[in-house]
């Protein structure tokens, strides 16, 4: 039996599909043609979507043509799948939503409005696909990991249902040694680099790392690497804040450290670090300018 | 209609409830808006509570738990609720939201005027500050 699967892509870099074509299992399955590739932006060379078994959806919705295009492929799958944090959650264009789109095409375009006509306009703020679509299944990652690919596979050939893991990097992590004392500090990501062991948990050093609010599944890829987690993989499944989880981390794990000023010090851009992948899905998914309509009061509270 | 100014009070039940009940006991005038919600210590106030609760229309957040440093019933859960609020205003500012949409106060069982004495501020600003509304996400492709 082989399954034929189509990937669309709207706001997103090539990534999450290199990722996925580029796997050595993914790569067997097309040999031994278990799958066959219908449709794909990047290698295949056609114009119209036909009738697929699965649909792998990658990118955030931005423009009104992502709009158009996913209402178009809707009806030609019989499964979708939210493919990459940027269709799951937002992803890195998600944070887009922190300004106006018409500051956006102005600081592109530095006041001369674009003359060639027939671009597509910008959606009011960037939308991630598993808010307005129903989708089977969602995938994340940036790009998403082998081991969780790997799983998807199997399940869409097996028939047997997909599930994310419900633990967090820190779980995975080869790093954490169950130790649960209060930290004394919290210094700048950055500058804290330079001189610390990547052989120890990354926040034992003061180093922010997103691990606590993170879902596993890429068997803590970047920390056992010597980099700290910034949370790619978005919240974990009980929860919709990756922001409001990992602020509460920090509440449990930093509240020794004195002054308070040193922890703001250390988080100079709260939303681009706590929130870098899942802002257009957290529960205040925008800047207040973007999507929030003021009413005002008379005053006299009635 | 609805623009009456809503504000939510997350309060610990050792001083911040125990205040605000003394203030009711005591017959402390303070406004009817505030809704006062009871939970066991200000380190286990939620992050995501706040969220939530602007997203549901409420207009501004009290967060009250016991004085630093000796009054906690659990030792240190002011000390976390303190970070936690630093960090939230500090994500609510970017957000572009108000500063006086969220607020941290300390305040003892024995201290019911200053639990009026804070509700009737923090409505007054209530009143002040428009009313919020959000659009949901399908809405964002309405031109």
């Amino acid at each position: 039996m082989t399954i034929s699967i189509g990937i669309i892509s709207l706001a997103y870099c090539a990534g999450c599909e290199l990722a996925l074509i580029s796997m050595k299992r993914f790569n067997e399955l097309l040999a031994r043609g278990a799958i066959d590739i219908k449709y794909s932006t990047l290698i295949t060379d056609k114009e119209e979507l036909e009738k697929v078994d699965v649909l792998f959806i990658t990118g955030s919705i931005r423009t009104f043509e992502d709009v158009e295009t996913i209402k178009k492929a809707y009806s030609k799958a019989s499964k979708i799948i939210a493919f990459g944090t940027c269709s799951c959650y937002g992803g890195i264009p998600g944070l887009a939503n922190l300004s106006k789109r018409e500051d956006i095409i102005k600081s592109i375009f530095n006041d001369i409005t674009p003359t060639i006509s027939g671009l597509p306009e910008l959606t009011r703020f960037v939308i991630p696909l598993q808010t307005v679509v129903k989708v089977d299944y969602s995938v994340p990652g940036c790009p998403p990991p082998e081991p969780l690919i790997e799983m998807l596979l199997d399940s869409l050939i097996s028939g047997k249902e997909f599930t994310l893991p419900q633990k967090s990097v820190c779980e995975e992590c080869p790093l954490n040694d169950g130790d649960k004392k209060p930290l004394k500090e919290l210094r700048r990501r950055l500058i804290a680099l330079n001189d610390i062991d990547v052989d120890k948990c990354f926040m034992k050093q003061g180093v922010l790392c997103m691990g606590p609010a993170t879902l596993a599944g890429c068997r803590a890829l970047c920390p056992s690497r010597g980099a700290p987690c910034i949370g790619c993989m978005g919240p974990l499944p009980s929860s919709r804040d990756q922001a409001a989880d990992i602020i509460d981390a920090l509440g449990g794990i930093f509240y020794t450290v004195e002054p308070l000023e040193k922890i703001l010090e250390a988080i100079p851009d709260p939303v681009g670090l706590l929130s870098m992948f899942t802002l257009p899905y957290s529960t205040i998914p925008y800047h207040k300018e973007v999507g929030v309509k003021e009413v005002k009061r008379d005053g006299d509270g009635d | 209609m609805g623009l009456e100014p809503r504000v939510l009070a997350f309060t610990c039940t050792y001083c911040a409830y125990a205040a605000a009940e003394a203030a009711g006991v005591s017959k402390l005038q303070y406004p009817p808006h505030i809704y006062v919600i009871r939970l066991p210590c200000s380190g286990m106030f939620k992050s995501y509570y706040v969220f939530k609760a602007l997203r549901e229309g409420f207009d501004s957040i009290l967060w009250s738990g016991c004085h630093p440093p000796y009054d906690c019933h659990f030792i240190n859960g002011n000390y976390k609720a303190r970070v936690k609020a630093e960090l939230l205003k500090a994500y609510l500012k970017q957000l572009g939201f108000e500063d006086q949409r969220f607020r941290l106060e300390w305040i003892s069982a024995g201290e019911p005027d200053k639990f009026a004495r804070i509700a009737k501020e923090i409505v007054e600003e209530a009143i002040k500050t428009p009313k919020i509304i959000f659009l949901e996400h399908h809405e964002a492709v309405n031109k």
